[in-house]
């Protein structure tokens, strides 16, 4: 008996219809409400097993910890007072700043509009930089919007709205590209992932000195991301003196793996 | 139906286990709900099989970032392949060496058929593409022995489950 007429090919033919029809109905949208429905219900058993797990990581890295926390408290101590004295000459600069900006009728600097999002779920698989986020289009919320971390630390973007729920592709994903700028020397560069590990800085002139360390903030060359938003620090140099552009790994500031509480910029 | 309930459940929390428990201690990438189809493949029926990987994709498709239906194409092509290679090729006894060279042998071509049907959908205007020398290089390995390292402790999640379907379903039978 030839194979198509067999049960077997009748069963493997039945399952690559559901697919199909599972494939048409997500394109169409039909499923949209389920699949809200199902990532709120995982997203919010995943959060609470997920809180669980990290403070018991937390308490065991504690114990491993503990014979360092002196040397470490020490460190810390001078680095405390350190950034309180570049705290305050930072505040003196600002006050100067925006004395002349108003002397000069120079626009104040806007501040950003949030909005408080959860992280439901973090992609299992592996093949994406992806989370899904609490909120969507009936927040008011829209493609392409960036999303950061408390402190103004840049995470990712918007890729996929639902009605209550959005996608959010992270930084590290290497569909995603940012302009970018190296604090200290005001060397500019495109910014993209390195496959979730790190960052790749590159396009930045010869000219320009990066050093090790250096923060690296968006440029806000592109409408995507307004500009001073913390993406991360150089790490290493991937380029030469021949190459034509320098190249440079940036860690990114954000711990992109435990992410639970995140702010849209509207 | 008590049957595929309770393995619907397993996936969801095979999920959580890789995702909420396993992935903060940085034990990823893996793949459990494909040890699970792998260990189908061998210790299951043909039919329950092929149902276990189809809903074993579409929960990852629901939850993962690339377009629906890739993950699912990935685990019914997995079962078939391996299926054919196990029962029509080798038609031997299903043992320890063939099981965890099955869940090798499964990671390698669920990574290269991954990339082969993110390629496909990108030409239908998908706009996630796999950066595919990292995956290879970075995320394969690391897939790999995870995937091996959880087999064993699958393999008994499964057994376990198949004998509480038993529990579940003999009352029934009884009835009837």
């Amino acid at each position: 008996m030839r194979f198509i007429y067999t049960k077997t090919f009748a069963k493997i033919f039945t399952i690559f219809v559901i697919l199909a029809f599972f494939i048409i109905l997500d394109a169409t949208g039909y499923i949209t409400f389920f699949k809200n429905w199902f990532l709120e219900g995982f997203g919010f058993i995943e959060t609470r097993v997920s809180n669980l797990s990290n403070d018991v990581k937390s308490g065991l890295s504690t114990i491993f910890t503990i014979k360092r926390l002196a040397h470490d408290n020490a460190l810390l101590n001078q680095t405390v007072d350190q950034l309180s004295f570049e705290n305050a000459r930072l505040k003196s600069a600002q006050d100067e700043n925006s004395a002349l900006r108003k002397a000069l009728n120079f626009k104040q600097q806007s501040t950003f509009n949030l909005l408080a999002v959860n992280v439901l779920t973090l992609d299992p698989t592996g093949f994406t930089q992806t989370i899904t986020i609490d909120k969507g289009q009936s927040s008011g919320l829209k493609v392409n919007q960036p999303i950061v971390v408390s402190p103004g630390i840049l995470v990712g973007k918007i890729t996929k709205l639902y009605n209550d729920s959005a996608e959010v592709t992270l930084i590290t994903d290497p569909s995603i590209t940012v302009n970018a700028e190296v604090v200290d020397s005001g060397a500019r560069g495109l910014l993209r992932g390195e496959h979730g590990l790190s960052l790749l800085l590159d396009l930045v002139t010869q000219n320009e000195l990066i050093k090790s360390g250096d923060s690296v903030i968006s440029s806000g060359l592109s409408d995507d991301y307004p500009r001073g938003l913390l993406i991360g620090q150089v790490s290493a140099f991937r380029s030469n003196a021949t190459d034509l552009f320098q190249k440079a790994y940036v860690s990114p500031a954000a711990d992109l793996r435990n992410l639970r509480f995140l702010f849209a910029i509207q | 139906m008590r049957r595929i309930i309770l393995w619907f459940f397993t996936i969801i929390i095979l999920i959580l286990i890789q995702t909420a428990i396993l992935a903060p201690f940085r034990l990823l990438p893996m793949n459990l709900p494909l040890v699970l189809v792998v260990v189908s493949l061998l210790f299951a029926s043909f039919n329950f099989g092929l149902t276990l990987a189809l809903g074993s994709g579409i929960v990852l498709d629901i939850l993962s970032g690339l377009p629906d239906g890739v993950f699912a194409i990935a685990f019914v092509l997995v079962f078939l392949l391996l299926y054919f290679i196990v029962h029509n090729i080798l038609t031997k006894e299903p043992n320890m060496l063939i099981l965890f060279s099955a869940v090798a042998a499964g990671t390698l071509v669920y990574y290269i058929l991954m990339i082969g049907i993110t390629e496909f959908f990108s030409f239908f205007g998908s706009r996630h593409l796999i950066d595919v020398k990292g995956v290879l290089i970075m995320d394969l390995a690391k897939n790999l022995i995870f995937n091996l390292v959880f087999t064993y402790p699958v393999l008994q999640v499964y057994l376990w489950i198949e004998k509480l379907t038993q529990k579940i379903t003999k009352p029934n039978a009884q009835s009837i």
